[in-house]
């Protein structure tokens, strides 16, 4: 037993010292690799396969090779590797820009205008207005999105028939103002005899999409996000404290769901499942609901207030370590930009084409979009700061804890929401 | 050949020290840089994102630790959750083992359920609990409601003080195998000699819980007990998964607050203080372990 | 045995017993009913048992996850490396801090708590440098190495643990019958510390087979990760909860076997050892 054992150990030392070579792939000569890094969703719902393979197939001495990521923190690690001039990849996605500033800032990626001359032959004009800006960071573009989304209020068309908010023709009342909001989440909940939620109203991400949140419903009601630094959020107005009072008054009645605590896709879970009316994220969501819902139920609106919405998109950035950055470059503009991608990104998944001739046709065939079409035009991009984990957190905290607190006012909330914006660096 | 004491006091220690080289190569080679790099980081001020290098601070990082709304926040559930956690892992699979002890028919079956939770891998299963324990769609809840005890639901994960149960709890339902089946082979060792001196001697019942067994698992409760320690200690996987620290901060703990210094906020420095203050907090407390439990013997 | 036991005490323990190993095997089974289930009915029904068994969730995770072989091989290698290593190291260590004193070792023993207590992550990122530098990123060495800095120091305190308890007259006679030290260890002490062993092989084990966070950071291309890391590439968006429940499933079914079957020589293998008196 004991010479098993040894015999073992030592085959698997052995073993392991040959492996510690690692995988090692050389590229025949003649040949260029291009790598590209996303997570595994993204790799899904921006068909990054089938652009490979067009890709491949359109320029013959040219192999793709496709890295998945576990998860947003592994990019950290791709800090250490470019500032020491070598990289695992050629191009790489970031889920709303994250980590980009952090790239920026030690100058490990191009900018996509001056370095890479991008727009030569692909001008601005291609794109949406305002996605651009989304990937733009201190005026300079060092990332451009491969889609984009907004904000908006999905909601269940059938519960708001049930609830008698519809008009004279059968459609679900306009939700103008965050006071209708919260009436109408006070019609939608539902309890039983017993007094349990058996329906709730609403549902808003009070999780890690809160600075998101935060920022569309400032955008909605002024028509920027920004005070004249660039970087502050300009939320310090009566409007808004009577917002966030109203939200309170919706968490502690039961209108407005909690699910979304600890768990980023508790809302949009309970919306699939039939269990919240009207759900305040990102809007593509109410694709999700096709299948367990019907189309027939679903509707999208507006942020209350009307005056524009927050748009992020997946951001893709090339890495000044790369020697390809040439070949990532025409990925980008042929196979990312390209219809495949921008037209089947956008039906199926929600997640909207960043260029407009493939927003426009893929417009006809989900028509629901034209109702938030004039918010869409307006999108504006959240600052993102320095700290901006910490504020993330911060908002995370004073909000998970100020809105069950019946100590806790909506004007103490948006006061430890300024003292901490002020604390910050942006 | 015969040696003289001091010889063989000679030959021992040399092997003594041979036997451990290969653990300090490991170890100490792969770990000694990094623990120097950390503990010079904590007296540092040093973003890794942002800064180009460490600025040195003295001990201004622990100064700012302890007024840390987070870290104090942190602190304080680490130790409320080792208190619960310890305890509760220490009885259970006390009374677990001593229940598979005396029953010997169909103990496989008993003994492979409890022990099924440690072979599952904790950061899924514990999404697959998020699931189940949400407000609307959670089967326990769905349950609750089709037997009629609608009145009993609850948001368990987002109310701060059911959180932290369930953190116990689901924690708990993991590791407890683990413990059981340290005490089972640490009672099973226990001679039967020793059994039927004392049965002679007329210890029956709860007696013989008290005057035998406890006292004869002395070393078992060291090798638990420091497992235990370390388990409630550097929790992580639980409350990061199931909860994410939330609802605001009731279910965060050092080991979260240390990960999220470092990898979110990216602030070495500052994480660097946070692990020595649990890494001073574990070795106390297995140290009073150690002692504790050499005294009972 | 003969053991008088009343009749109540039986049933009461007993049915404590079956309450308990149902409690805790309820999420689990809970968890492989899902993975049948498609995902309307876990969203909307919310049932227990599946009213539609499907294999949706399995083919999703089989087309997608076709280098799931070379995952549970990635596992494998380092589970076993790893704790391989650890018992041979650990039984030279534990039984020298017990029985072979020299100057320094009540120090280094501190050394090794410091080690125990540590908590890795704050360590990670300075690994990943050190790792970059030696080219050992993404190899099989890369990912033993951080493991053995998480089992090995526990390991040292328990084979230690069970030394110490070891009678030195064993030592003694050893010697007189002409054994010289590494002898001695070789072929008296192990053997009667084989409880121990068994023991640093369960948790050594348990410990590195589900490792995520160190895993995660330092691998990463996925034909070197391990399953724990690779399961959790099937996460789309939001994780589908079915696809979750099928890859949990898929991963505990050879542990999980592996224990069943091997019980009673692992419960025998810890319980063995010189009859304590």
């Amino acid at each position: 037993m004991k010479k098993v054992l040894v015999t073992l150990l030592i085959v698997l030392v052995a073993f392991s010292a040959v492996y510690a070579q690692g995988k090692g792939e050389a590229t025949p000569a003649g040949r260029r690799t291009l790598r590209i890094s996303a997570e595994s969703w993204q790799i899904n719902k921006i068909f990054l396969e089938q652009a490979a393979k067009e890709f491949e197939a359109a320029h013959p001495d040219v192999d793709v090779e496709i890295i998945t990521l576990a998860d947003q923190t592994v990019l950290a690690n791709y800090v250490i590797d470019w500032s020491r001039g070598n990289t695992e990849t050629d191009l790489v996605f970031l889920d709303g820009g994250y980590m980009s500033k952090t790239y920026a800032a030690q100058d490990l990626i191009y900018d996509f205008e001056k370095d890479l001359n991008f727009f030569a032959d692909f001008p601005k004009s291609n794109f949406q207005p305002g996605v651009l800006e989304t990937g733009a960071i201190g005026g300079a573009q060092l990332c451009v999105p491969a889609i984009y989304e907004v904000y908006a209020v999905s909601i269940n068309t059938a519960m708001f028939k049930e609830a008698g908010l519809v008009d004279a023709q059968g459609n679900p009342l306009p939700i103008k103002t965050w006071d209708d909001f919260y009436n109408f989440a006070k019609k939608l909940t539902k309890k039983d005899a017993k007094g349990t939620v058996t329906q709730v109203g609403a549902s808003i991400q009070f999780g890690n999409n809160l600075a998101g949140i935060i920022g569309g419903t400032v955008i909605a009601q002024l028509g920027h996000i920004a005070t004249a630094d660039g970087y502050t959020y300009d939320f310090d107005n009566k409007e808004f404290r009577h917002t966030i009072d109203l939200w309170k008054k919706g968490v502690q009645n039961g209108y407005i769901s909690t699910a979304t605590f600890v768990d980023n896709a508790g809302g949009r879970n309970g919306f699939k499942a039939g269990q919240i009316a009207m759900c305040y994220e990102a809007a593509g969501r109410w694709m999700e609901a096709v299948s367990t819902l019907g189309l027939d139920k679903l509707s999208l609106v507006e942020i209350p207030g009307g005056q524009g919405t927050y748009a992020f998109g997946c951001q893709m950035a090339i890495p000044k370590a790369s020697k390809n950055g040439d070949l990532a470059a025409q990925f980008i503009k042929e196979a990312v930009y390209g219809e495949y991608v921008q037209t089947n990104a956008f039906t199926q998944y929600g997640k909207m084409s960043v260029i407009k001739k493939h927003f426009e046709k893929a417009l006809e065939t989900t028509p629901l979009w034209s109702n938030i079409a004039d918010s869409m035009s307006k999108a504006v991009a959240i600052p993102e700061w320095e700290e901006q984990a910490k504020w993330l957190k911060g908002l995370n905290v004073i909000f998970q804890e100020g809105l069950v607190d019946p100590k806790t006012s909506a004007d103490d909330i948006v006061d430890q929401m300024v003292a901490l914006s002020n604390s910050l660096k942006k | 050949m015969q040696y003289t004491i001091g010889e063989r006091r000679k030959i021992k220690a040399m092997w003594g020290r041979l036997f451990v080289l290969p653990t300090c190569i490991v170890l100490f080679i792969f770990v000694v840089y990094p623990i120097c790099y950390t503990s010079y980081l904590s007296l540092c001020d040093y973003n890794f994102a942002f800064d180009k290098k460490p600025t040195f601070i003295g001990f201004r990082n622990f100064v700012n630790i302890f007024q840390d709304k987070q870290f104090l926040a942190a602190l304080s559930n680490t130790l409320v959750f080792t208190v619960f956690m310890f305890s509760l892992l220490i009885i259970l699979s006390l009374a677990f083992a001593l229940l598979l002890f005396y029953k010997k028919k169909r103990s496989w079956f008993y003994r492979t359920s409890i022990f099924m939770p440690i072979v599952v891998p904790a950061s899924l299963i514990c999404l697959l609990f998020t699931w189940m324990l949400a407000d609307n769609f959670g089967i326990v809840n769905r349950f609750l409601m089709n037997i009629g005890l609608s009145r009993y639901t609850h948001n368990w994960l987002t109310d701060a003080k059911t959180a932290r149960w369930w953190v116990i709890i689901v924690s708990i339902w993991g590791k407890v195998g683990f413990s059981t089946i340290l005490f089972l082979s640490g009672i099973q060792r226990i001679s039967q000699d020793i059994f039927e001196a004392a049965e002679i001697d007329g210890a029956v019942g709860w007696k013989k819980l008290f005057y035998i067994i406890i006292p004869n698992l002395s070393e078992t409760f060291v090798v638990t007990g420091i497992w235990a320690i370390l388990q409630c200690l550097k929790l992580f996987v639980t409350p990061n998964v199931l909860t994410k620290g939330g609802p605001g901060n009731a279910t965060l703990v050092l080991y979260q607050n240390i990960y999220n210094e470092a990898f979110l906020n990216f602030e070495m420095g500052y994480a660097s203080s946070i692990a020595f203050i649990l890494t001073a907090l574990v070795m106390v407390f297995a140290l009073l372990n150690m002692k504790i439990s050499r005294r009972e013997n | 045995m003969s053991r008088k036991q009343k009749p109540l005490t039986v049933v009461l323990s007993s049915f404590s017993l079956l309450i308990a190993s149902l409690l805790f095997v309820l999420p689990i089974i809970f968890c492989i009913f899902t993975s049948f289930k498609e995902s309307i009915e876990i969203i909307k029904e919310v049932t227990f048992f599946p009213h539609k068994w499907s294999l949706v969730n399995y083919d999703y995770v089989f087309v997608r996850g076709t280098k799931y072989l070379t995952y549970y091989l990635n596992t494998i290698i380092i589970t076993v490396s790893s704790v391989t290593i650890t018992l041979g190291l650990s039984a030279l260590a534990g039984y020298a801090f017990a029985k072979l004193p020299f100057k320094g070792s009540n120090a280094l023993l501190g050394a090794i708590l410091f080690v125990l207590a540590f908590p890795l992550a704050a360590i990670l990122i300075p690994i990943y440098i050190m790792e970059y530098s030696l080219g050992i990123i993404n190899t099989y060495i890369g990912l033993i190495l951080p493991n053995l800095l998480l089992i090995l120091p526990f390991s040292i305190f328990i084979m230690r643990g069970t030394f110490i308890d070891l009678s030195n007259e064993l030592e003694d006679s050893a010697e007189i019958d002409g054994c010289n030290v590494p002898q001695t260890w070789w072929h008296i002490m192990l053997p009667l510390a084989q409880n121990a062993l068994v023991v640093v092989l369960v948790s050594g084990f348990y410990s590195v087979w589900g490792e995520y966070t160190i895993s995660k950071t330092l691998a990463t291309k996925d034909s070197i990760m391990p399953i724990s890391v690779a399961l959790t590439l099937l996460k789309s968006e939001d994780w589908n909860y079915g696809v979750l429940a099928a890859a949990i499933t898929m991963s505990i079914i050879p542990p999980i076997t592996i224990f069943a079957i091997f019980q009673n020589k692992l419960v025998e293998g810890m319980t063995a050892g010189a009859v304590k008196g």
